[in-house]
């Protein structure tokens, strides 16, 4: 027994925590700079901790970078892409859970296989269209793109977090009068509400992460969201490290805090996936 | 069951009128297919389509903005295989997925040991393992390009201090370093998601597996290699596969970090058919280089699924 304690404590300060220190840097770096002036970010040889701690860049990168757009956008993306997953998913993920109907497992192949491409290839092909029907900086059709992309894994949790409920729950209400389907709005739904809470932050995340869609199909400041926003802040003008640094805090703070609240529901639904 | 059997006929009758009143006489089947009705043409509209017009460009001849101008030539094949670029980006491509792959598991598998184990501050791991994952990729890549900067940056300041080197490194800018650059932060995007689902796996172990074992006198080192990795099995197949096939896709990484600079020796094909598209407006090219990448991945899909299956059987 001691023997493996030994091996376990060296392991934790040999391997676990060298590791944990490189996957929290770049956060350690993002807090850092934001609390450093241009002038200090700007200076040779930089510093780890801020010389001069201010909180100018929170008031000011506001100014420099529209970040109160970009923050409406990525919003919208969010919400955008989880009314859609849950409008789309939920009688989806119920119907694989309680019928048992001709093309289920085909269905279900399916289903893995929109997960199984990359989406720079559909990227390519909606461009013309996008661009005929003058969709550009439409983001309605950057969160269908994103929740086409998500709509199988939401699918797949939320089908997890149905077959959690007793059908007999549904049974009894159906004894009482209820439709199938009015059975299903009126129990299963409330029952799994954690799960439907959890799948719908994924999608919110989801859509607050998106990238590629809107790099494609985004091109005014006024419609981008923040990570594409923050992006072409990096490439077209002189690099502010400071404000791009107090923005990716800004945006990051926001997600995470949300995958917190969910954080544990959301693992054991992934975990149920991949074991299935 | 058969408390209720006497009331049950009537009850489920008058709900199958009301249903009937919502849907007509659907019946089983047609009630399911209305259910999956919105999904279906989702997926439809979003990714077949594109799908199809993908594979159709591939075949085409297209004008700038992508627009079809004839069809029925494999004229754009012939411009890729005689692209000189292409066999570097091959090569990129393959070494990305599986190297990303590969070193993922070499520091997951570790850490899901470790953190399976009781020591204070345990819980704190594990919230803060998941940072990375939960956090905008974009704009983590974006702050990791500031850590690589040659002159302003942490890392070359961090070197600095610890007397490794006086340089300032241009990690971005040399064409190995940069490859190395992208590989290290796309491992390090995608260490958490492997680590958690590993850590299921070990957690999904009966522990008298290792009580048995630990009477037998076996050494912990046997106890992970003999019991946790078969059992380990499954889950393992599935994680790395589902990984290599991300890999494949991943975009947002090298666009974010490098653009594929310096000279495409960054770019993979996802990366470089978009640049053909977008940047060179060769579209024909990007489709057909699109539709290449479609095919692996479908390859790699079918395997993924015939292990599944294969390991449900076994």
């Amino acid at each position: 027994m001691g023997r493996i304690g030994v091996v376990k404590w060296l392991s934790i300060l040999f391997f676990l925590i060298p590791v944990l220190f490189i996957l929290v840097f770049p956060f350690i770096v993002m807090i850092s700079t934001s609390f450093k002036s241009l002038q200090e970010v700007s200076q040779i040889p930089p510093t780890f901790i801020p010389r001069q701690p201010t909180l100018a860049n929170y008031r000011e990168v506001w100014n420099i970078i529209p970040l109160a757009k970009h923050f409406r956008n990525s919003f919208l993306l969010g919400a955008g892409e989880t009314f859609l997953v849950l409008f789309l998913g939920i009688p989806a993920a119920y119907a694989l859970c309680r019928f048992r109907f001709r093309g289920r497992g085909s269905y279900m192949v399916f289903l893995l296989f929109t997960q199984m491409f990359a989406p720079v290839v559909v990227v390519l092909g909606l461009f013309r269209l996008i661009a005929a029907y003058g969709l550009v900086d439409n983001l309605a059709v950057v969160a269908f793109m994103a929740a086409a992309f998500n709509l199988a894994f939401c699918i797949w949790l939320l089908t997890g977090y149905f077959s959690a409920i007793p059908p007999e729950i549904e049974e009894a209400a159906m004894m009482d009068g209820n439709s199938r389907l009015g059975a299903m709005i009126r129990m299963t739904l409330p029952l799994s509400w954690p799960g439907l809470i959890a799948v719908a932050i994924f999608a919110f995340m989801d859509g607050w992460n998106e990238f590629l869609f809107s790099l494609t199909f985004l091109r005014t400041d006024d419609y981008l969201p923040l990570t594409v926003g923050l992006f072409r802040f990096i490439t077209r003008f002189q690099i502010q490290w400071n404000s791009l640094m107090t923005g990716s805090f800004l945006a990051t703070i926001v997600v995470v805090a949300l995958f917190m609240l969910v954080q544990d529901k959301l693992t054991r639904g992934l975990v149920a996936i991949s074991e299935k | 069951m058969a408390a209720t059997s006497g009331a049950a006929p009537s009850g489920r009758r008058a709900a199958r009128r009301a249903e009937r009143r919502l849907f007509g006489d659907l019946g089983e089947n047609g009630t399911a297919y209305l259910l999956l009705l919105p999904s279906m043409l989702a997926f439809a509209g979003l990714v077949i389509f594109p799908l199809v017009s993908t594979i159709a460009g591939a075949f085409s001849t297209s004008d700038a903005v992508g627009r079809i101008t004839s069809f029925g030539t494999l004229a754009n094949f012939r411009e890729l295989w005689l692209d000189s670029y292409m066999p570097g980006i091959v090569r990129q491509t393959f070494i990305f997925a599986f190297g990303t792959v590969v070193l993922t598991v070499i520091v997951s598998f570790p850490l899901a040991l470790i953190l399976n184990q009781q020591f204070p501050g345990a819980r704190l791991a594990r919230g803060l393992l998941l940072l990375p994952w939960a956090a905008p990729l974009a704009i983590s890549a974006m702050t990791w390009r500031w850590i690589f900067h040659d002159q302003l940056g942490a890392l070359n300041y961090l070197l600095h201090l610890t007397g490794i080197t006086q340089q300032n490194i241009l990690w971005l800018g040399r064409a190995d370093l940069a490859f190395g650059a992208v590989m290290f932060v796309e491992v390090w995007s995608s260490v958490p998601f492997m680590t958690i689902m590993f850590l299921a796996g070990l957690q999904s172990i009966p522990p008298h597996t290792y009580d048995a074992a630990k009477m037998d006198g076996a050494s912990s080192w046997h106890e992970v290699w003999d019991m946790t990795i078969p059992q380990m099995k499954k889950i393992f197949m599935i994680v790395t596969l589902l990984s290599v096939i991300w890999a494949f896709r991943s975009f947002t990484v090298i666009w974010t970090l490098t653009q594929g600079n310096p000279f495409y020796r960054t770019d993979i094909s996802v990366t470089y058919l978009y640049k053909l598209a977008f940047k060179n407006l060769s579209f024909g090219q990007g489709f057909a280089l699109a539709f290449a990448t479609f095919v692996l991945l479908s390859v790699f899909s079918i395997l993924y699924t015939r292990v599944l299956r294969s390991e449900e059987m076994g």
